[in-house]
């Protein structure tokens, strides 16, 4: 009878730890197939390859719960080591089912979404401040966690406090960088069948500098914005149509609605467009007035000048003059009120 | 005794219900439990073959293992990448004299008939066009060819055709993006390691309108450079860390100088057809000193 009582305690005080510790939560072993182009083969790795992978990343990153990363990562701008525990917690519960357990951009809720959640592995983000090949800064991260991205599934977390936007904002760069180790290490293992040490520094050493680079990117104009006056969305309208100018309406249509003749299925190739993920993609229909990377004029300065990375829309940087770019901005901020001001003119 | 057998009782419930939630509390975790690795296996062969020659400094000492055998000096690798079936007649991408509506910016693009180049293959030799070949991982680099060259690789864009088709340079190179047509061409490289990189090049009024490109990392495969404006517009670019690579010509030749001698590996790709013979390892090739060996790579149909 002792016997059971004890049993009985042990049972009662004991389970409920190791129950709720569960199997240590980690990450899913690299994919088998990497995606590398519309027209190429995908890098294959074998069932090795992908353990052996993993077991580099388990060392050098930690497991979702309790995240570690490199010391360069430390150095990016912004990121907090310490807040990356509270970052996964919030992530798992806010992000997880979207953009998936190591930020794959495939949780169980993506298959239903279009356009798809953003996989971070690759460490491509569309909407940033940088110029053209840079990666996003801190800000551009939290500043998209708190605006959203309209006509999208993402929603705007600005409700949630600062410190959980702050954590989640480091989460989704550790999830990233270690996302661009593993192409990077997979890229290296499929090429020369064998991964050294100084492999595995060189990949971290170069994500992390380009991640560093990014606060010295941010795309400032060179000259103030244009006042909103219709001569300035007059010249923007020129800019957008002509084709040796932004050729814009190549894409977007003269209307803007996003049917321009190189919008549709190639005739000749029979491509549709893609983007660097893999998923077919539609210039945006300017007239609805919902930019997905921010409506301030500063947002669409910055779109029109670098374009939107991993996708077909081009940096206008070289092309257009600062001045050209605003009154660009000026004639998409006028695009949905077209209908309005014509009505009212009658 | 009574109070014993409650508490055991209460204890068990405790315990009970603890197991049941057990799957509840774990749940997170479950998925990926049975795909990840156990975590305990992390040490060791991560560090094998750092002796392994790869980047362009370590490129200049043999391999340990090799040494006693490779012999020394440098050989010249002359071949031809040949099609063992019939050649395609080629694809009209853009008709001369096409429309507006059905042609974007057809005063430009449509003067001459565009055809497409993902298969060029020469009707008497059955040569490739447009393949490249290279050196898989050459165990050194002969002094000559070890600086990067200094003259930067232009890719032209002219008819709304890119000249070259397929660009191979050394890592490090400069790159150019040029463009002689006069209305806007954007410039959409994406590749594996790389960044995307995508910028629209001004319109050329005169001569020749040049934009500096991207800073380029090695790849193994080939990256794709492509003009959404002018979707038909394709090209490609290879990188590599060494200097051992070409392009074949319309007859499907190339010639390879100046490799280390001993047996190297051979790669070859085809944009339409991918990896040639020996897959992504290539095939054996014997580089003799200062002699030349001939090879034919033959890609089959797909």
């Amino acid at each position: 009878m002792r016997r059971s009582v004890l049993v009985a305690v042990i049972a009662g005080a004991v389970l409920p730890v190791v129950g709720c510790g569960g199997p240590p939560l980690q990450f899913p072993l690299p994919d088998a197939e990497l995606y590398v182009g519309p027209d190429q083969e995908p890098l294959k790795l074998t069932a090795e390859q992908r353990q052996q992978i993993w077991r580099i990343l388990d060392a050098q990153f930690g497991t979702p719960d309790q995240p570690k990363v490199p010391d360069p990562i430390k150095e990016i701008p912004g990121f907090k080591t310490e807040r990356l525990v509270e970052g996964g917690r919030a992530y798992r519960k806010l992000c997880m089912h979207c953009h998936g357990l190591d930020g794959d951009g495939d949780g169980p809720t993506a298959p239903f979404l279009n356009p798809r959640p953003r996989d971070y592995r690759p460490g491509v983000f569309k909407f940033t401040s940088t110029a053209v090949g840079a990666k996003p800064t801190w800000d551009d991260l939290h500043y998209t966690l708190v605006r959203g991205a309209p006509g999208t599934a993402m929603p705007s977390f600005r409700a949630y406090p600062e410190e959980t936007l702050a954590a989640l904002v480091d989460y989704v760069i550790y999830l990233s960088v270690r996302g661009q180790v593993e192409r990077l290490l997979a890229a290296t293992l499929t090429e020369f069948d064998e991964l050294a040490d100084e492999d595995i520094e060189d990949a971290i050493t170069l994500v992390a500098g380009q991640w560093k680079a990014a606060p010295g990117a941010v795309v400032q104009p060179d000259s103030d914005k244009a006042p909103f006056t219709m001569e300035s969305v007059k010249r923007g309208r020129e800019l957008f149509l002509a084709s040796d100018k932004g050729n814009c309406a190549a894409c977007h249509g003269e209307s803007g609605r996003g049917d321009g003749p190189s919008a549709e299925v190639d005739p000749n190739t029979g491509q549709p467009m893609r983007d660097y993920w893999g998923f077919r993609i539609r210039p945006t229909d300017l007239t609805t007035g919902l930019l997905r990377g921010g409506r301030r004029p500063i947002d669409i300065y910055r779109r029109i000048h670098t374009g939107v990375k991993g996708t077909p829309m081009p940096g206008q940087a070289g092309n257009l003059s600062s001045d050209e770019i605003w009154d660009l901005v000026n004639f998409v901020l006028y695009l949905p009120y077209q209908g309005a001001q014509a009505r009212a003119s009658e | 005794m009574r109070s014993f057998t409650l508490l055991s009782v209460v204890g068990s419930l405790v315990a009970g219900l603890a197991l049941t939630a057990l799957p509840g509390c774990g749940g997170g975790g479950g998925g990926s439990e049975s795909t990840a690795p156990s975590p305990t296996t992390t040490s060791g062969q991560q560090g094998a073959g750092t002796e392994e020659a790869k980047g362009e400094e370590s490129t200049a000492e043999p391999k340990d293992e090799g040494a006693a055998a490779a012999p020394e000096g440098w050989g010249t690798i002359k071949g031809r990448v040949v099609y063992d079936g019939d050649p395609p007649e080629p694809r009209v991408l853009v008709e001369q004299g096409a429309p507006e509506e059905k042609v974007r910016d057809a005063s430009v693009c449509a003067k001459h008939t565009i055809y497409s180049e993902e298969l060029v293959v020469d009707k008497e030799t059955k040569g490739i066009k447009w393949a490249v070949v290279w050196v898989n991982r050459p165990p050194k680099v002969h002094p000559d060819l070890e600086p990067v060259p200094s003259e930067p690789a232009e890719l032209n864009q002219k008819g709304c055709v890119y000249i070259p088709h397929v660009l191979a340079i050394r890592q490090g190179q400069k790159l150019i993006i040029a463009s002689e047509d006069p209305i806007a061409h954007n410039t959409n490289i994406q590749g594996f390691r790389n960044t995307p990189w995508n910028r629209v090049l001004p319109e050329a009024t005169e001569g020749k309108q040049t934009l500096e490109g991207p800073q380029l990392v090695a790849e193994s495969v080939p990256l794709s450079v492509a003009c959404n404006i002018h979707p038909w517009m394709k090209a490609y670019i290879a990188v590599f860390r060494h200097p051992y690579f070409a392009v074949t010509n319309d007859k499907g030749e190339f010639v390879i100088e100046k490799v280390p001698a001993g047996k190297v590996n051979l790669v070859s790709w085809q944009e339409s057809l991918g990896r040639g013979p020996g897959g992504r390892k290539g095939i054996e090739v014997e580089v003799k000193p200062g002699e030349t060996t001939e090879v034919t790579i033959t890609f089959t149909p797909k």
